[in-house]
């Protein structure tokens, strides 16, 4: 990320239809270069905020400043933003250098410079020779492409991209992921990703807001949000955590001991994030950070006893899903099946008893 | 045996049926062309002989000249006037959250369902109560009347049939809405409009009721056709004229619903 931090300035912005909000007093800052994901279920007003930068919806309240510039005046055609939408809106009565060079007609460009522009924008995309086609007889991967650089020709300070590989199957789409990224990285432009895949978040971005109800629940980094949720929402949504209910019942310099009832007593490395002996806390702990033992684990190591019940393959690795006596949910464990693994822990059956351990690092406490 | 699917095995009955219903619906229009080629004032079986004349005696009259004419300029000025209306009412009732959307759609597709003689004389009383000379211009307006139901429910099926992300697209890249409107809209719309112009010009070049009621002294052609019915050595002459209009009504309203499906946005297949 380079220079300005906060190149896109978000203040307070409220979007209502009706009774609902979707979008609910927003406060964000978009550095310029930045890949800044909006993360969320449907209907968590992602999609709405994206539409509010490029002015397709007016806010009811608050403001956007791109660059110190407000855009509460300025008209969609008048914003230094283009947009890739979900659905890739190519015009169906022009060709794909017709497409391409749509938004050239305001810069006033001379013929030449058009052609040689809407070229570079074909290579840029590969999409080299394409130029004559419609839209008709483009697959999705190539409307895709087609979307992508008919946004990026006008040269604009951000590209707003609403789920734009939502319609490709996997594998494509993992493909123009690494494209996608590249393709920032070799622009320099500010991205805003709209998204509910969060494997495609993070992946992709360098940060990413998590929305929820038109609010933003945390905006940090992959690794952050990964390993250090805020909230349970956050854990739930990136990736799979368990959550092991409790009170604090020590505060020790580098640990926190936590009494979780049924899962017995534990320590977790970190702050209390504030909180005193005797008030309650939720910890989460990643499925990959716990290690299935079928022998007793050694006094004061953090373990939980449980009986297996099922597990789900998924070639690399496996999830175990134990039940723990006294707790509602179980807990998923992922393990590697690697040759150290494969075979380790055996066939397991259901009801066989086994212990769970983790470090005290690996669970963290969430701030609510 | 071709093996077909359940639900595509043959019906016998359901042939049959067919083809009765469409010898119910052509058959008797049919005997219009044969009529007007057979050499004899009387519409009678058995055919006597194969003649053109009765063409020659149509195109020859003086007053069909004026009447065609005049059911020209009646046709062109509806499908204009009922085309503008119908492209500002689709996009109207399609693209905006407008109250009251359906109670609008339905007032303006009410004259559809109206009877057009009770149309034609409410329309008449208005108009000479108004003082307004029964001319061309009140036939005009009579066809207008009934033709935006039709140009409407063309254009709409347009409208909805593309997306609004594409206006939107337009607005993104740098388009006002008068650009948006020009380079993209109108374009992708552009063969429902011609669409609407040729049905909206068949339906007026067609109709006589309304013409009937609100035609001063320039008859229309169908007006022009019912007077010369009371001369009985003309009617073979009005069964050629019918047989010409039958053909290019056909042509036009053919080429309508072909323009119509033509260029209709293709639904968007996913991945690869």
């Amino acid at each position: 990320m380079s220079g300005n931090d906060s190149f896109i300035s978000i203040q307070a912005l409220s979007k209502h239809f009706g009774p609902v909000k979707a979008v609910d007093r927003i406060d964000m800052t978009i550095g310029s270069g930045e890949f800044f994901s909006l993360l969320g279920a449907s209907g968590c007003g992602k999609t709405t905020l994206l539409r509010m930068l490029a002015g397709l919806e007016s806010p009811t309240s608050g403001d956007i400043l791109i660059d110190g510039v407000s855009m509460a005046d300025v008209a969609p055609h008048h914003r230094p933003t283009n947009m890739v939408f979900q659905n890739y809106a190519i015009f169906p009565h022009l060709d794909v250098h017709k497409n391409i060079a749509y938004g050239l007609r305001v810069l006033r460009l001379g013929k030449a410079e058009a052609d040689r522009r809407v070229d570079e924008m074909l290579e840029i995309v590969k999409l080299q020779g394409y130029g004559g086609r419609r839209s008709n007889e483009l697959s999705g991967g190539q409307r895709q492409r087609v979307a992508l650089a008919r946004a990026l020709i006008k040269r604009p300070k951000v590209l707003l991209l609403d789920e734009p590989l939502g319609a490709l199957d996997k594998k494509l789409r993992e493909e123009m992921q690494l494209e996608l990224r590249d393709l920032q990285q070799s622009l320099g432009i500010t991205f805003i990703f709209v998204t509910h895949d969060q494997e495609e978040a993070m992946t992709l971005s360098d940060r990413i807001a998590v929305m929820a109800d038109g609010k933003v629940l945390q905006t940090d980094t992959p690794e952050k949000l990964y390993e250090s949720p805020m909230s349970r929402e956050v854990g739930a949504f990136i990736g799979t955590m368990n959550f092991l209910p409790g009170r604090i019942a020590a505060l020790e310099p580098e640990a926190v001991v936590v009494e979780a009832g049924a899962a017995g007593s534990f320590r977790v490395a970190g702050t209390g994030r504030g909180r005193a002996a005797g008030d309650p806390v939720l910890v989460g702990i990643r499925p990959e950070k716990l290690a299935v033992t079928m022998e007793r684990p050694a006094e004061g190591e953090n373990a939980i006893q449980g009986r297996f019940v099922t597990m789900s393959y998924f070639g690399d690795r496996s999830h175990y899903f134990i039940e723990v006596e006294g707790l509602d949910q179980r807990i998923s464990v992922a393990s590697q099946n690697d040759l150290q693994n494969l075979g380790s822990v055996g066939q397991l059956e259901y009801g066989t008893e086994i212990w769970l351990t983790w470090a005290p690092e690996a669970a963290v406490i969430l701030a609510d | 045996m071709k093996s077909v699917a359940y639900i595509e095995r043959q019906n016998p009955p359901l042939r049959v049926y067919a083809f009765l219903f469409l010898a119910f619906l052509y058959v008797p229009v049919l005997f219009l062309p044969l009529f007007s080629i057979n050499d004899s004032i009387y519409v009678s079986f058995p055919l006597k002989a194969f003649t053109t004349k009765w063409y020659v005696q149509m195109l020859d009259s003086e007053p069909m000249h004026a009447a065609l004419l005049n059911s020209l300029r009646v046709g062109i000025a509806t499908a204009v006037f009922a085309t503008i209306l119908g492209v500002f009412g689709a996009k109207a009732v399609t693209r905006y959250r407008i109250p009251g959307r359906k109670p609008v759609v339905f007032t303006i597709m009410l004259p559809l369902v109206i009877p057009g003689i009770i149309l034609g004389v409410a329309l008449l009383i208005l108009v000479s109560r108004l003082g307004i000379q029964l001319s061309l211009y009140t036939v005009t307006l009579g066809h207008v009347l009934i033709s935006v139901p039709f140009s409407m429910a063309t254009l709409m099926a347009r409208f909805e049939g593309f997306d609004k992300s594409m206006e939107e697209a337009a607005a993104d890249l740098g388009d006002n809405a008068w650009w948006t409107f020009w380079r993209v809209t109108f374009p992708i719309v552009f063969p429902g409009i011609l669409a609407s112009l040729l049905l909206c010009f068949t339906i007026s070049f067609d109709e006589f009721i309304m013409a009937f009621f609100l035609s001063g002294t320039d008859p229309t052609l169908p007006i022009y056709m019912w007077g010369q019915l009371r001369f009985p050595q003309k009617l073979p002459s009005v069964l050629a004229l019918g047989s010409v209009i039958l053909v290019v009504s056909f042509i036009v309203v053919f080429l309508s619903q072909w323009l119509r499906g033509r260029g209709a946005p293709e639904k968007i297949h996913e991945g690869r």
